[in-house]
Parts: structure tokens; sequence; C-alpha cells
């Protein structure tokens, strides 16, 4: 996304100090790392909050504890808008539930996810998830390398969620691109074009459940009540979109990240390779170390924060990297700790709208290291790469090559 | 304070302390037990939270944290969601097992 021609201007009473050069969709400054670039903002300053002029200008809270009230108090914050920039991308995400939704109305709708989504929903997924994560793996593994993010990460967690769906893989090919228009947005189209896109697409399919009947997730959508009585089609639509959004994308990057960070860590990978009681440690530890959402908050009236004003309206962005890699809340927090005691992070969020994903996204991963390591205990980065992360609402890894010694 | 027992996953107790008016789950995270994610940060949103009460008469459970347990696979009797009990002298001597993960 290119805005620096339209940088905005600071209200007047937002004090000089207050101001930085900080745009999300490229944050990075001379370097490639995208938690290096968020510890490096919130180095750069001694306050808890800062505002930025791209993206139409919006503030963005560094302090952790700033960060959880800006995810958990929708009395101040209100996910009524969760994207910037806020007139294009963040209206017309505004549409869609249950994200843009404030407590209680937000509750009915969400229960409907969860109904597919958490625990025992999830569990008779994982047959299904190894196979196919054992059957990439294989096709691979006699190569010596792979480019994991086309070959892996982009492979596993989208079939999987097209089956969670029960939408043809064939599909994939124009859901990805629309989903990404919101997270990390190309310039292609316009917000509100990919969502008219995407329910050209999606109303059909749940006109055609709500009569068929089915067992999958969109189904569920089409043929849920709410509050005593059916979805309307317009309803079930904005949830749907919403599901997809953020099921093709996030597991995608933090794949990704998890494996690049793993190939520079081989007394890691040696512990992982000898003992899978250590996997979920490791999990937790990528989930602590390698946080990849910044989304944003309305502003819901005019209220004070670490001394200065927000006004109504003005949007927060509240990027969970920092929550995580701040040192207040995890000792040596950039380092990778398989044996840490406590780990404190946000990768999932915090409050109300806590990702519906997260037992679909850990059971993955789990399912991964246990594959992976069972086949390549030792990797490495292919020597001469140079490795780029991606900025946007959802971090993610430009294509790496990573390497192992085949027999 | 309010003194309890926390089982852990590989079932070893260990005793803690508690102000009264925490929740069950403050209590327990607060303590270093990294097992319960409790990772919506306590507003009855994720399940990751789930413990057994020994002698829990479900008697607090609202609809939100029953339809929530309703999507564990480990759910029984004395199910809770930590995060929705709030701790008082009453509590004092009880045993709290963390629930397997999902």
């Amino acid at each position: 996304m290119s805005d620096t021609a339209t940088l905005a201007k600071p209200a007047a009473d937002i004090p000089a100090d207050r101001i930085v050069d900080f745009d999300i969709y490229n944050p990075f400054k001379g370097q490639f790392d995208l938690h290096v670039a968020w510890a490096e903002l919130q180095k750069s300053t001694p306050h808890q909050i800062v505002w930025t002029p791209h993206n139409e200008g919006h503030w963005i809270a560094l302090s952790p504890d700033l960060i959880n009230q800006v995810y958990s108090d929708a009395t101040r914050f209100s996910s009524r808008v969760v994207l910037v920039p806020k007139s294009t991308a963040g209206e017309a995400y505004a549409e869609f539930i249950p994200l843009s939704l404030d407590p209680p109305v937000h509750r009915p709708f969400r229960k409907v996810l969860n109904d597919k989504l958490y625990g025992s929903a999830i569990h008779p997924l994982e047959p299904k998830v190894r196979k196919l994560t054992a059957e990439l793996i294989d096709g691979f593994v006699a190569n010596g390398r792979c480019d994991f993010v086309h070959e892996f990460a982009e492979q596993l967690p989208l079939r999987v969620f097209m089956q969670l769906v029960d939408l043809p893989e064939e599909h994939l090919p124009k859901l990805k691109p629309l989903a990404d228009q919101f997270t990390r947005p190309d310039g292609s189209m316009t917000p509100a074009e990919a969502t008219e896109a995407f329910k050209a697409y999606v109303e059909p399919i749940l006109e055609e459940r709500r009569i068929k009947g089915g067992d999958d997730l969109l189904t569920h959508i089409a043929t849920s009540e709410v509050e005593g009585r059916p979805m309307t089609l317009s309803e079930s639509a904005r949830l749907a979109i919403q599901v997809l959004v953020g099921g093709l994308d996030t597991v995608v990057n933090f794949m990704s990240f998890t494996m690049r960070i793993l190939a520079e860590a081989p007394e890691v990978q040696a512990r992982l390779a000898a003992s899978t009681d250590l996997h979920h440690a490791a999990i937790n530890e990528c989930l602590r170390r390698l946080p990849l959402v910044s989304s944003a908050r309305e502003v819901v009236a005019d209220t004070e924060v670490d001394g200065v004003r927000l006004a109504k309206g003005d949007m927060v962005v509240a990027p969970t990297e920092l929550y995580a890699l701040s040192p207040e809340m995890n000792v040596n927090p950039m380092a990778f700790d398989l044996d840490r005691k406590v780990r404190n992070h946000m990768a999932f969020g915090s409050g109300h709208h806590t990702c519906p994903g997260q037992f679909l996204a850990r059971m993955e991963m789990k399912v991964l290291l246990e594959e992976w390591f069972a086949r390549i205990p030792r990797f490495e980065l292919e020597p001469g790469q140079t490795l780029r992360h991606r900025g946007g609402i959802v971090g993610g890894c430009e294509p790496f090559i990573l390497r192992w010694p085949t027999a | 304070m309010i003194t309890l027992t926390v089982v852990d996953r590989q079932g070893a107790s260990t005793p803690i302390s508690a102000a009264p008016g925490t929740t069950l789950m403050e209590a327990i995270r607060d303590h270093g037990f990294d097992q319960l994610l409790a990772l919506c940060g306590g507003c009855c949103s994720c399940a990751t939270c789930h413990v057994y009460v020994d002698g829990d008469d479900q008697s607090g459970l609202s609809e939100d944290e029953n339809d929530l347990l309703d999507s564990s696979s480990h759910r029984t009797a004395t199910s809770r969601l930590s995060c929705q009990v709030t701790l008082t002298e009453g509590h004092s001597g009880l045993t709290v097992r963390i629930a397997p993960e999902e």
C-alpha cells in the first residue's frame, strides 16, 4: 500500500513529541524484521501512545497495559471499525460480523462460530490434518530443500480451511487474494470492491446450503438462529466473509514465522526432535515471540490516555507484537526460550473478539511440528537469501528456502 | 488470604494463596501455571481456562459459561471456566485441577 502522498495532518492539540513516522504496512526502515520494527518504535519514545500521519492518521498504543485496554474495553474502544485506513479498508470491513459488533449484540453471532471452531468440534479434523501434513512433507523431503511458504504454509492451512467450510480447493486462487486485500492490500482493487466480490461469491452458496443442509461451517452459518430468529442472508454473508478473511491468512503466516525462527535455532531443533513433550512449550513460545496481528479500534467518545486527548472517531492501532515483546511482560523478550516459566502474550487477541480459530491453529501447529520433526530433525535456511517480513494488519513472511541433509 | 491446591496436567499438586475478590483464573495464572492459557484475559470468550473445581455444584454458571463448556471435549460435572469464579473465603481449602488441553 502506498500512502506517502496522503499523509494526514495532526490535530492541533497533539504534542510534537507524540508524532512518529510509522506506516504499519511498511514499518521496516532499512531492515526486514517485523518484530524488530515494532520493538524499535517502542524504544524510540517514552510514551504509551503515539500518533502517525500514515494511513489517514491514527494513534498507536505502545504499552502492554494500553494495548490490552484497547482490545478488552469495548466501552471506550469499539470494534465497529478495526482496520486503517479508516475511510477505505476500515469502513469496508465494518460490515463484517461478529468482529464489528460490540457486546452484548456480539455474543449470539460469536456463538455460531464457537459451535464449529471450539474444542470438541475441531478434534475430528486432526486425522485429516495429519494425513495432509504428512503428504505435503513426503512430497519434498527427498529433495533436501523446500520453499516453505509456497510448498507448505500456503498449502496446509488453506486446504484444511476449505474442508472446514466445504468449498473446493480450486476456489482458493480466487478467494486468497480477496482475503489479503483487507490485511495487506496490494492496490489492485478497493476494499469496497473486495467486499462486493466476496458477497457475490458467498451469498448464492449460503442460499444453497440453507436448503441443502450439511455439517460444514458455512451450512452452520446459513442455518443458525440468533436471538430466536434465523439470520438474514445479509447477516450470514457478513459472518461468512469474516470467517473467510480470518481463515485464509493468519496460520499461513504464523507457520512461516515459526519455521524460520526454528531454522536458526539448531539447539531447539535437537530438543524438539528428541521429544514431542516439548512441542507444547515450543508452540507457546512461538506464539509469544512471533505475534503478527496489529488490529485497531475506534475511540467511542473523547477520552484522555497517557496525558493526550483521543477524539471520538479516532483510530487506535494496538500491536499484539508489542504486548509480548515488552520487557515488563516477558524477561529478555526477543530471546526464543523454550524453558520460560511464564509467557505473557495475546497472539490471539484479548477480550470478546479473542480469535475463535485458536484451537484449529494450535492443532495445525502441533501436527506440523510432530510430522516435520519425525522426518526432518535438522534443517537450516539456505545461505544467500535475503529474508524479509511483510507488514500489515496481519504480518507475513516473504518466501524462504529451507534445506536439510538427505540420506 | 485464601489457600487452594492446584493440580497440573501431570498430576503435581501445588498450594497457592490468593486474595478474596480475585478470580480463580488470575490466582492460578499469577502463580506461573502456563498450562492455563486464559487467552481472552478473563471475559468468558475462549474456554481456555477450563478447570475442575472439586465439589462445585455448578450453581454459579451463566448461560455463556455453560455454552463454552459445552464446546469442550473434557467437560465433567465439576467443570468451570476459572475466569468466572470469583474467590471468597468459602473457597479456602479447595482443590482445583487444570483440565486437559483441547
